[in-house]
């Protein structure tokens, strides 16, 4: 079971994320898109905290927040967006899709440690 | 449609800035020299990420190549550990992902005089493609080459099309959005 989902089409991404989270305690899985991230959520209840990436291919990551909450019925999952997008427009879609926070890339794990790990308990 | 004067340096000077944030190597900047043309090789590899508002849609091309030099600038070592397909793999993931930290400085800095801006997600194209560029019926071109440590050297496209008159000025200054803070809701 893992703490926390890592859904980016970028494996450099997954793999920054998840190497940091990983050295700081934190069990981690990735997902390449936001239909891969669905399916991995639903697979692992477990899961408390998923950090997404917006722009992705097949389904981008506000449209699987919605899912989540919508179709998965799931609303007691965290949701943070980690992505280059800094657009109200976006942030609002979210806030209404019920994320909870958004990180503007690049990822700096020292100033996000401490909350993810709040996240998660 | 016409893109002014000082919009087209205003869309040089915040890539030039957004390359230096992306693509600087243990603090020494890339240094830009204008081209006529890319040159590709049989090693190059090219992708391309847009940026669009309602009135432009503006294409970065960033033309890199699969060698020795450029794998281990990227890669470091980790790619002494992988086959060849997998070092070509990783190499075109980090620098589509430095690509798209790229876009994304332009993006919000452009969003200033432009809201509703999107982006797309890296895409890589055939070599050959490039043959092509003047299908895209562009209204401002500019190649140039981007010298990183260790003479590795990426060949840069800025393509822009305008659907109306593109006019918005610039003024110097460091880029506004944190980046790496988490903005609780």
């Amino acid at each position: 079971m893992a703490q926390i989902l890592i859904v980016d089409d970028s494996n450099t991404v997954r793999s920054e994320v998840s190497d940091f989270l990983t050295k700081n305690g934190l069990s981690v899985s990735v997902a390449v898109d936001g239909m891969d991230g669905l399916a991995k959520l639903k697979a692992d209840s477990g899961i408390k905290l998923v950090v997404s990436d917006v722009n992705m291919p097949n389904m981008d990551g506000l449209t699987m927040a919605e899912k989540i909450r919508g179709e998965l019925k799931n609303n007691h999952t965290n949701i943070i967006m980690l992505t280059t997008e800094n657009s109200p427009i976006m942030k609002e879609r979210g806030k209404a899709a019920g994320v909870k926070g958004w990180i503007v890339k690049p990822f700096k794990g020292d100033a996000v440690l401490a909350t993810f790990k709040k996240l998660v308990q | 449609m016409m893109i002014s004067d000082q919009a087209q340096q205003g869309i040089q000077h915040l890539l030039t800035q957004a390359l230096d944030e992306c693509f600087s190597v243990n603090g020494q900047l890339p240094v830009m020299t204008p081209l006529t043309e890319i040159t590709p090789n049989d090693n190059t590899r090219v992708t391309v990420l847009t940026v669009s508002s309602y009135v432009f849609k503006l294409m970065l091309f960033v033309c890199f190549d699969v060698d020795a030099k450029t794998k281990q600038l990227f890669l470091k070592d980790a790619g002494e550990e992988l086959s060849a397909a997998e070092a070509e793999q990783a190499l075109c993931d980090v620098i589509s992902e430095k690509e798209n930290l790229c876009c994304g400085i332009l993006s919000r800095e452009l969003a200033e005089f432009f809201p509703h801006m999107g982006m797309s997600t890296p895409n890589f194209l055939e070599q050959g493609s490039l043959s092509y560029m003047e299908m895209l019926h562009y209204d401002y071109m500019h190649y140039f080459e981007l010298s990183l440590k260790e003479d590795v050297r990426l060949q840069i496209g800025l393509c822009m099309c305008a659907y109306d008159n593109v006019d918005f000025t610039v003024t110097a200054k460091e880029e506004t959005a944190e980046t790496g803070e988490l903005e609780l809701f």
